[in-house]
């Protein structure tokens, strides 16, 4: 089925058409979601009404991306709008512990190894790099608010934080594999 | 697709809560490219020290699911170009109409009027005449004319009911029913798209998902059943010129 028929029979209200979205996307939506939330119920809820009121408004609709572009933009949405709601929760800011709901808390000790090899290859990143990634990570500042503090472009802040997450990623090479294998059984 | 100049940054934008819809879906199509770039967002979403969580798409389809009512089919309206097309058309097999042998059928018992190289006229006990178009039939329901008058159309068909409001007349095409409120009207089920065309009078067209239109007079509407499924499209077409009844959509129309 190519995407304008996919659009036709999504706006006519064709619910085979509209559970195979729904199935094909709301897993990569509510990951996504969540990246802004933090909260998986919550991501759910979001992404669940989401859903709902594009069924309910499908005739308005007018698409010339595609239904795929048209839900993750409503979920960026949603998600953004979210956030305002709840004035600034900056509740989860510290460690990374609490950067997780208890749900999300993987073995005390797994999760306390991890976070001291995490630590560790912050301290051998570059200076610029290791600030900038503490103020993201432990001080949960957006890049825009990282930017203007330190006087960067948001460009230097993301590429900064590419950088962080390759360095911890190879500090992690050899510990990670095992690690994901043991999340893997978690779940 | 964009190219992606340093994943490491476009993944720590997504996972920071940073990235537009854009980026979210070029990291969703990079991350499904291979099992290696799976293993390597895993691995750095751990590095982030965070967790992917699972979650069950069937628990929230269920939770969805019933918060879907039915409304009713968009209806819109058709350009202008198909209009000329259409009344092209109808202009056409006009022609072809004024050549054709017309069979004349007697009322009896009889249930299956179909017609095969030229179109035929009937005229139902009730009173109805009906030209089926060639390869076309009519079944009537059984009981037709003592308590309803439900009738099955395949293909092209052009009726002048005699209304009656203790029986309704009611064709079924495909998944659409047609109800006559005192009319002259034309319906076309031969391909995926099912025409309506009412001269005289008021038809009331549904199916059964709850979907209802009526039309009027000199109004017509296509009904595209596409997969299953449908679209409505609804247009005022102006008076014809051709004046009265005898107009036969040829099966032409689904081409278009």
């Amino acid at each position: 089925m190519d995407e304008q028929q996919l659009i036709a029979l999504f706006v006519a209200g064709d619910l085979t058409t509209f559970e195979m979205v729904f199935r094909d996307y709301y897993t990569p939506l509510v990951r996504y979601g969540n990246t802004f939330l933090k909260d998986t119920d919550e991501t759910e809820d979001v992404v669940q009404q989401v859903f709902v009121s594009l069924w309910e408004k499908r005739t308005q609709l007018d698409i010339h991306t595609s239904v795929r572009a048209v839900l993750y933009r409503a979920v960026h949405n949603a998600c953004l709008n979210r956030l305002k709601h709840h004035k600034v929760r900056r509740d989860y800011a510290g460690d990374f512990k609490n950067t997780q709901s208890d749900s999300e808390q993987t073995d005390a000790l797994e999760a306390a190894e991890l976070q001291d090899r995490i630590n560790r290859a912050i301290e051998g990143m570059p200076e610029q790099c290791a600030r900038i990634f503490k103020m993201s990570r432990f001080e949960q500042l957006k890049y825009q608010e990282i930017a203007d503090q330190l006087g960067l472009s948001i460009k230097t802040v993301e590429n900064q934080m590419g950088k962080a997450l390759k360095i911890i990623r190879e500090a992690l090479k050899d510990y990670l594999p095992l690690f994901i294998l043991f999340l893997l059984q978690q779940l | 697709m964009k190219t992606i100049h340093d994943i490491d940054a476009l993944i720590g934008k997504y996972l920071l809560g940073e990235a537009s819809p854009e980026e979210a879906m070029l990291l969703e199509d990079w991350k499904n490219d291979s099992p290696e770039n799976d293993r390597y967002y895993r691995q750095s979403v751990a590095a982030l020290g965070l967790v992917d969580q699972v979650f069950s798409t069937e628990n929230a389809w269920q939770k969805v699911q019933p918060q879907l009512t039915e409304t009713q089919a968009p209806i819109r309206t058709l350009n202008t170009r198909r209009f000329y097309q259409i009344a092209a058309s109808i202009a056409v097999v006009l022609g072809v109409a004024a050549f054709a042998a017309y069979f004349f059928t007697q009322t009896s018992d009889q249930q299956l009027f179909a017609a095969k190289d030229v179109s035929s006229k009937v005229i139902l006990k009730d009173g109805t005449q009906v030209t089926i178009a060639k390869n076309s039939s009519i079944e009537l329901a059984e009981g037709y004319g003592t308590n309803h008058r439900h009738l099955k159309l395949k293909g092209s068909g052009y009726f002048s009911v005699k209304h009656s409001d203790q029986m309704p007349f009611v064709i079924d095409a495909g998944p659409l029913h047609i109800k006559d409120l005192g009319t002259k009207f034309d319906v076309d089920a031969t391909g995926d798209t099912i025409y309506v065309r009412v001269d005289e009078g008021v038809v009331v067209i549904y199916d059964n998902t709850g979907m209802k239109i009526t039309l009027k007079a000199t109004q017509s509407a296509y009904y595209v059943v596409s997969t299953g499924e449908m679209e409505f499209e609804i247009e005022t077409h102006a008076p014809n010129g051709q004046g009265k009844t005898l107009c036969l959509i040829s099966n032409d129309l689904k081409r278009w």
